[in-house]
């Protein structure tokens, strides 16, 4: 039996796949960020995410290809959590209950991915603008419940600014793609530097918390 | 040939680096009660000119331009649309992901490997990682003027962090 092309591409970025998964997780138990338990069930999820990209790639490949934007989010969400929350949480800089957190998020994700749809036939760049921005809203309750609401991290006038900042953010690239008719490329760099003033100001606040943290922990042991 | 399928050859996994990083740097910084929002900033910058860049020659918009990548059937070989058969194309592809696995591998555990240095030595890790992650995703042009992608770049991180670990680096 002869192997074609793609058979024989995809067994060999298979197996890439497979050592990227086996030497990322070895390292991720040997420094306890997961435990041994959780180590098949990270395995089993980078491998299938992996697998129904490959999938989606295959049989879908028209443009923009909206079927893969869909799924692509709901298979996110898992590395979304574990690479913020879910690190927070661990590292004992935050306390959350993870239910209520994980409803609030997966009614993010879900009326992210229901926009996704809804857009599905608009023109470009919308497709790729509008449903980021107007979904952008959703995130909102389990962002509030997080640094707000379960950790002081925000006062609520600071965490007021925050959201004006993003608001800001959102409106910037519809004023460009309707008032301006900017190219998507343009729009596309905007998006990215208008985030970073949020990113820097959640992790400064984010510090603070932290510090002050300890700060209250060692003057209370003393 | 399998440079004609080039948008299907991308390997999974790597994510869980990028987890491993972002974890140490916060678990390093807790343990040590230094701020981590410079190191975690340095590594979180993305891509913004590269994206532009990027985005002009995007698939999509290419309809836009007059441009219909789609209308022009698949890859068909040609040997004399080209200067060399298209299997040494092949032959360097499969160098270039067997020299990325290699490369990247040696990236991770350079990094892996400062991480429980400092930690059982009670060292602060997340410069060293932060530095070295950055290095590898730097974003365009600050890539071109810092060429230490691949594993050149993490040779250097290693020999700075074990000068420093012996006190060669040390401000008097």
């Amino acid at each position: 039996m002869s192997l074609g092309v793609i058979e024989t591409g995809l067994i060999i970025y298979g197996i890439i796949t497979v050592y990227w998964t086996l030497l990322g997780t070895y390292m991720l138990v040997k420094t306890n960020v997961i435990g041994v338990k959780a180590a098949p069930l990270i395995i089993l999820y980078s491998l299938s995410e992996w697998l129904v990209g490959r999938i989606m790639y295959i049989f879908f490949p028209e443009i923009p290809p909206h079927p893969i934007l869909i799924l692509s989010g709901i298979l996110n969400a898992p590395q979304v959590i574990l690479t913020t929350i879910y690190v927070y949480v661990n590292t004992g800089i935050i306390k959350i209950r993870w239910t209520r957190y994980l409803l609030l998020f997966s009614f993010y994700v879900g009326v992210n991915r229901l926009l996704t749809f809804i857009y599905r036939f608009s023109p470009l760049p919308e497709v790729l603008v509008l449903p980021v921005i107007l979904s952008g809203w959703a995130g909102y309750p389990a962002w509030f419940y997080v640094y707000v609401k379960s950790n002081r991290v925000f006062t609520y006038k600071n965490a007021s600014i925050i959201i004006a900042l993003q608001i800001l953010a959102w409106i910037v690239p519809v004023f460009m793609m309707y008032n301006l008719n900017q190219k998507y490329s343009l729009i596309s760099l905007t998006q990215q530097i208008l985030n970073y003033p949020i990113t820097i100001i959640t992790l400064i606040f984010l510090d603070r918390y932290r510090l002050r943290k300890v700060v209250e922990v060692s003057s209370s042991v003393r | 040939m399998y440079v004609e399928y080039e948008g299907l050859w991308i390997a999974g996994g790597h994510w869980l680096f990028a987890f491993a990083i972002i974890y140490w740097i916060w678990d390093d910084s807790q343990r040590h009660s230094k701020r981590a929002w410079p190191w975690i900033l340095l590594i979180s910058l993305g891509d913004p000119l590269g994206t532009y860049l990027n985005n002009i020659y995007r698939y999509e918009i290419l309809p836009s331009r007059g441009v219909y990548p789609y209308l022009v059937p698949l890859f068909k070989y040609r040997s004399d649309y080209f200067i060399e058969p298209v299997w040494i194309l092949d032959k360097i592809f499969f160098w270039n992901t067997f020299y990325n696995v290699v490369s990247w591998t040696i990236i991770y555990i350079v990094i892996f490997w400062i991480y429980l240095d400092c930690k059982r030595s009670n060292r602060r890790a997340t410069p060293w990682i932060s530095v070295a992650r950055f290095i590898q995703i730097a974003p365009f042009p600050i890539n071109y003027f810092i060429p230490l992608g691949g594993y050149t770049g993490q040779i250097f991180i290693l020999v700075g962090y074990l000068l420093h670990k012996y006190g060669y680096l040390r401000r008097k």
